[in-house]
C-alpha cells in the first residue's frame, strides 16, 4: 500500500466515523498541515453526502398486504425452512424419474430441441422427494418443468408455452444463448399467487440448483438470466415453475418443438 | 410501540399481525436498497417480497444479540446482489432485446446529482454497490455492514475504499465527457 493510498483511506475512514482516537489526531493534524488532504477530505465528504441524499421512495402501495396475503402459517414456514434449498451431487431414483420423463419428451438427435411438459399425478409427486422442491406440497402444486437445453448448444430461439392454473394466465418462454439460459415469465395473477423457479443445471455431473421466488399480484413480465458455463461442461438446464396457493389439479400441457 | 424483538417473539407464536407491524417498520428501507442494487422497481418490489418470506420462514432461526433491521437487512443484501446478478428486466417475451443503460433516463434520480450518483453507482458490482449504498444510504457502521456482508471490518474498510475509488473514477469520467 502506498502512502498515499493509506492516507486516503485514513480520510475515507474518517468521513465514516470509522477512526480511533490516535487515527482521528493523525487525520486532523495531516488536513492542517496538507492542502491536498484537506481537498481529499472535502471531496469525500461531498460524495458521501451526494450518495446519503438520494431519493427515498415509499413501497408500492399494497405491498404489505401481498406479502402477508403469501406468508404460510408458522408451522409451515418452519417446515419450509428446514428443507435445503440447494443442493449438489444428488442422484436417486425420484429424480432420475424426473429427468427420465422429460428426456422421454424429447425426440432424439437434432441439435437442439426444447420440450414444455407439466407434469401431474405420481410422476410429480415423485420429485418432491428431493432438493429444493420438497418443501412443496405434492399433492396439490401445479409443477411444471420447462424445457431442457443442452450445454454445448449456443444460440436457441425462444419456445413459449401457456400457464393456466392456480390463479395465474400467461406464458413462459424459455431460451438458450451463448453462455446464458433465459427464462421468461410473462401472464397476470388474479389474486396473490407464488411463482417458483428453479433451475437445475448439471455441471461436470453434479446438479446445481438456482431458486427464485416471486409473489405476483396482477401484471407480471420478468426475465431471468442465468449463466452456464458451457466450458465447464454444463449439460443441461432446466427449469420448473411452481404457483401457490394450492388447486387441487395440475396440469397435463406438453409442447415439444 | 414494541420494540422488534417483542414483534419477533408474538411472529414466532403465530401472530401475523406482529408481523405487519415490521414489515411496516421495515419495508421502505428494504425496498429502497433493493431498488437502488436493481435499478427496477418491480425487481425491488419481488425482493422486498421475497426478503420478508424468507426471513418468516427462518425467523426461528434470528439470533436476538444481533439487531434485527440488520439481519433481514442481511438477507435484503443478499438477495438484491443475487437478482441484480441474474435478472433483467422484460419488455415482453418475444421481444427482449438486450439495450445499454440510459443514463440520461434514469427515473430513479430527482436531480442531476441524484441521476449522475445513481449512474456512477451502477457501474459498481452489486457487492461493491450494496457496500457503498449500506454505508452512506442506510448509515451502517463497518462492524454492521461487515455482518451484513459477512465479512471482517477491516474488510470493510478496504472494500469501501476501492468501490468509492472506481465511483470517483466514473463520475470524474462522467463529468469531463459532459464537459467536452
Amino acid at each position: 500500500m502506498t502512502e498515499e493510498t493509506r492516507i486516503r483511506e485514513l480520510v475515507d475512514a474518517g468521513v465514516d466515523g470509522e477512526l480511533s482516537p490516535e487515527e482521528e489526531r493523525e487525520l486532523n493534524a495531516m488536513r492542517q498541515d496538507r492542502a491536498d488532504v484537506e481537498a481529499w477530505y472535502l471531496e469525500a465528504s461531498a460524495l458521501a453526502n451526494s450518495i446519503s441524499t438520494m431519493a427515498v421512495v415509499e413501497p408500492p402501495e399494497g405491498l404489505k398486504d401481498r406479502i402477508l396475503d403469501s406468508l404460510p402459517s408458522r408451522v409451515e414456514a418452519e417446515q419450509a425452512a428446514s428443507q435445503p434449498r440447494q443442493t449438489t451431487a444428488r442422484s436417486g431414483s425420484a429424480f432420475d424419474a424426473l429427468i427420465d420423463s422429460v428426456r422421454g419428451l424429447l425426440s432424439p438427435a437434432p441439435a437442439f430441441r426444447l420440450a414444455v411438459a407439466f407434469l401431474a399425478g405420481v410422476a410429480v409427486t415423485s420429485l418432491f422427494t428431493i432438493g429444493p422442491l420438497s418443501q412443496f406440497d405434492v399433492g396439490q402444486d401445479a409443477v411444471g418443468t420447462i424445457g431442457a437445453a443442452p450445454g454445448q448448444v449456443t444460440d436457441v430461439a425462444p419456445v413459449t408455452t401457456p400457464i393456466d392454473g392456480q390463479g395465474f394466465v400467461g406464458a413462459v418462454a424459455l431460451r438458450r444463448t451463448d453462455g446464458t439460459v433465459s427464462l421468461a415469465l410473462e401472464g397476470r395473477a388474479s389474486r396473490p399467487v407464488s411463482i417458483e423457479i428453479v433451475v437445475l443445471s448439471v455441471i461436470h455431473a453434479q446438479d446445481q440448483f438456482e431458486q427464485i421466488r416471486i409473489v405476483a399480484d396482477g401484471d407480471v413480465a420478468r426475465e431471468f438470466t442465468f449463466d452456464v458455463p458451457q466450458d465447464a461442461g454444463a449439460e443441461e438446464a432446466r427449469f420448473r415453475v411452481t404457483l401457490a396457493p394450492r388447486t387441487s389439479q395440475a396440469q397435463a400441457v406438453e409442447v415439444a418443438i | 410501540m414494541a420494540d422488534d424483538l417483542v414483534l419477533v417473539t408474538r411472529c414466532l407464536q403465530g401472530d401475523q399481525r406482529a408481523y405487519g407491524d415490521l414489515i411496516d417498520r421495515y419495508q421502505k428501507p428494504i425496498f429502497n436498497v433493493a431498488r437502488r442494487t436493481l435499478k427496477d422497481d418491480r425487481d425491488a418490489e419481488d425482493v422486498t417480497q421475497t426478503v420478508f418470506m424468507k426471513a418468516w420462514e427462518h425467523l426461528a432461526d434470528f439470533n436476538p444479540r444481533y439487531k434485527f433491521f440488520s439481519w433481514i437487512y442481511r438477507i435484503a443484501v443478499n438477495e438484491s446482489i443475487n437478482a441484480a446478478k441474474r435478472r433483467r428486466p422484460v419488455e415482453s417475451i418475444d421481444s427482449r432485446v438486450d439495450q445499454p443503460m440510459d443514463r440520461s433516463a434514469s427515473r430513479f434520480a430527482e436531480n442531476d446529482t441524484d441521476r449522475e450518483i445513481q449512474f456512477g453507482l451502477l457501474q459498481l458490482s452489486p457487492e461493491d454497490r450494496a457496500l457503498v449504498l449500506l454505508k452512506h444510504f442506510e448509515g451502517f457502521s463497518y462492524a454492521d455492514i461487515g455482518y451484513i456482508m459477512d465479512i471482517s471490518d477491516k474488510t470493510v474498510k478496504s472494500r469501501l475504499y476501492t468501490a468509492r475509488q472506481r465511483l470517483r473514477a466514473v463520475l470524474e469520467r462522467e463529468r469531463s465527457t459532459t464537459d467536452d
